[in-house]
């Protein structure tokens, strides 16, 4: 605004002077807004004047806590998934593939020696519902007679 | 609710141009002093409403959507940068309701150009619409209403002019903003507001030539 003061177009000498004359015009009907236009701008005014400015706090930290909150339910499924339980030196890694053949089932069960009885007693199980089809398939064939 | 000036076609040279140089504030000096910064954004929003409202309507030719246009940048100014420094405001402020009568201007055509299509386009520059008018009780309505005329023969000329020009012309000229903030409202660089504001009062000069 400052630029003001100096030739303010650069230009011609009379376009100071339509320049000057525009702003005399453009004032006085600024001042002479009717009242009803008047009112309402005031209005606005004090609408604008009394909302709340947003939040940039929040702006900022939502996103980052939405990410974090990811993060760690990405962890804790990564984390707790059975399937990272099952690290193939573990004793079950090794023994599920000898469920699925009855013949090689002796061979993989795992050394007992220690503290892995719950492993074997899961197999036990997992042979006997291995068996179950073979069961359920032959028992319509001699309920029928 | 027009305003009678608004509506009346007025010729942007002639008697109403004559009217305007007798104005006495014809006379005022070229330039003006710095405007202080305001000290509150409801400060700042007072001491600009009315100039930004005329401008608007000036852009947009109706004084309710003009008003619309304000208000809307009042309340974004004041949600979105009233953190920032006093100083600011100004080009933010006039930024947003450049963008805001830009974005009206084009819904706008939008809506006349679907007008058009069903057959029910209207001419707002030659519509007559009933208009309430406020009893004049000032001290002199002759000046008045030369003013008025004055005002709308500008507004009339300033529409006639492309919208980058109008916006040049409006925030250098009417405003008086410098051409730095004048070019972060318009969001150019400043050689394009000089270039926009030269071609303005070229034809603007072409069509006052009562003005001088």
């Amino acid at each position: 605004m400052n630029e003001m003061h100096e030739n303010i177009l650069n230009g011609l000498p009379g376009d100071d002077e339509i320049a000057s004359r525009a702003r005399a015009i453009f004032r006085t009907a600024c001042e002479q807004a009717d009242s009803y236009h008047t009112l309402r701008l005031g209005l606005a005014r004090r609408k604008a004047s009394s909302a709340r400015p947003a939040h940039g706090a929040l702006k900022v930290w939502a996103p980052l806590a939405g990410a974090a909150a990811c993060c760690a339910l990405v962890i804790g499924v990564v984390w707790l998934h059975p399937a990272n339980r099952l690290q193939p030196s573990s004793p079950i890694a090794v023994a599920t593939p000898a469920v699925s053949s009855q013949g090689d089932a002796d061979e993989a069960i795992p050394d007992v020696a220690s503290n892995q009885m719950e492993v074997v007693q899961d197999l036990d199980f997992y042979r006997w519902l291995a068996a179950q089809p073979a069961m359920a398939s032959a028992t319509p064939a001699g309920s029928g007679r | 609710m027009h305003e009678t000036t608004d509506v009346e076609p007025i010729p942007a040279s002639g008697a109403a141009m004559n009217a305007a140089a007798a104005l006495e504030t014809a006379s005022a000096p070229l330039t003006e002093s710095a405007r202080p910064v305001a000290a509150t954004i409801e400060a700042f929003l007072a001491s600009v409403e009315r100039r930004a409202w005329r401008v608007a309507e000036i852009a947009l030719h109706d004084p309710d959507e003009a008003l619309d246009a304000v208000q809307d940048a009042m309340l974004r100014l004041v949600r979105h940068y009233s953190a920032k420094p006093a100083g600011e405001w100004p080009p933010l402020f006039w930024g947003i309701l450049r963008r805001r009568i830009t974005d009206l201007q084009r819904r706008r055509t939008v809506r006349n150009r679907i007008l058009v299509w069903t057959g029910r386009a209207t001419n707002d520059d030659d519509e007559e619409l009933p208009a309430w008018e406020a009893p004049d009780l000032g001290p002199d309505p002759s000046r008045a209403l030369a003013s008025r005329q004055a005002h709308a023969a500008m507004s009339k000329a300033i529409r006639a002019l492309p919208r980058r020009q109008q916006q040049a012309f409006m925030l250098r000229v009417l405003e008086g903003l410098d051409v730095a903030d004048t070019a972060k409202a318009m969001g150019c660089s400043a050689g394009s507001v000089k270039t926009h504001l030269s071609r303005a009062m070229d034809a603007l000069r072409t069509q006052l030539e009562d003005w001088r």
